[in-house]
């Protein structure tokens, strides 16, 4: 099977939303960038970014509640992109991380968006409409049966991962899928905490 | 061995889990990158050994867990369930801070599927 990988034109697809986002809150009044990044995610990006926000968003005061949803929700997203996240063909990952603060609305937006395989999207699909389909309890119903029946040697958590931003973000997020070309989509995620 | 003792890292607990001095903790933050490869060996050790205390009382002090530590504490959750078939009376204190509903839920999600006793304790 030939491996086609996003070729450039894709990459500055992201790019150009990346862009988009970091010029919005840079020069709204009523909005603050906390965190952008772009490009390559390992393992080390995800614990620097976490010790990161929760520095920062300490040293401005805010309540302990607010951090540690912010962290659950970046190490579940962070790490999403680190297990499922398409690669180019230098290996990187193609994906970028986002955390702003709308200061009129008294909220933090995450954002993400990475490439994932077309051929992937019936999981990810039937994950995203039960999250919109499904309240709390029912999520929480959902996060049960998979935790029982998870296999160990899943070491990325079986599906567990969606279903905690939705938990810890209150269902205040929403999750995008958009074809780019015959083998890609880009996958995003709105998290408001 | 009646001790198994794993250093803590920037991304995984201290795990201290002590027969010889009676001292049983889980303390730090859990979102390694494979939690299969961190917990494996300890899991391996819990289903090994055998638990020479009639009671026992677990310390776990977590300040995030990832959904795929979650799985692995579900497994070790399970293992020692198999100590209440031998007599032994197992309590995991479940520390949180008082205003991280998410631990404190997960914490609930767990004691609703274990037989284990759990209790909350709020910092």
């Amino acid at each position: 099977m030939t491996d086609i990988k996003p070729n450039i034109k894709e990459e500055e697809l992201l790019f150009e939303e990346y862009q988009k986002l970091k010029t919005f809150f840079a020069e709204s009044e009523h909005h603050k960038t906390i965190l952008a990044h772009i490009g390559n995610i390992t393992q080390d990006t995800v614990v620097t970014i976490t010790y990161f926000i929760e520095s920062q968003l300490e040293l401005q005061g805010e309540t302990r509640k607010r951090i540690k949803k912010i962290v659950n929700a970046s190490i579940e997203i962070l790490q999403n992109i680190l297990y499922h996240a398409e690669r180019n063909e230098g290996g990187f990952h193609l994906a970028y991380f986002f955390i702003g603060k709308d200061l009129k609305k008294d909220e933090y937006q995450i954002y993400s968006s990475n490439f994932v395989r077309n051929d992937d999207l019936g999981t990810l699909n039937n994950r995203i409409d039960f999250i919109e389909e499904s309240d709390i309890e029912k999520i929480n119903e959902k996060f049960l049966e998979i935790e029982e029946n998870a296999e160990f040697n899943d070491k990325q958590g079986g599906g567990l991962g969606l279903l905690t931003i939705a938990l810890v973000c209150n269902k205040n997020v929403e999750f995008t899928l958009k074809k780019v070309n015959k083998n890609y989509s880009l996958f995003s995620v709105k998290a408001i905490v | 061995m009646m001790k198994f003792f794993k250093e803590e890292e920037k991304d995984a607990p201290q795990i201290n889990f002590d027969f010889e001095n009676n001292q049983f903790s889980i303390i730090g933050k859990s979102f390694p990158e494979d939690s299969r490869a961190y917990y494996e060996p300890f899991l391996a050790w819990l289903e090994g050994v055998q638990p020479k205390a009639k009671e026992l009382t677990i310390e776990m002090k977590l300040e995030y867990i990832s959904s795929s530590s979650v799985i692995a504490f579900k497994k070790i959750f399970n293992a020692m369930e198999k100590w209440l078939d031998k007599g032994v009376q197992i309590t995991v204190n479940w520390h949180y801070e008082a205003d991280d509903e998410d631990l404190f839920n997960l914490g609930q999600r767990f004691e609703q599927s274990s037989r284990l006793k759990f209790n909350f304790i709020q910092h």
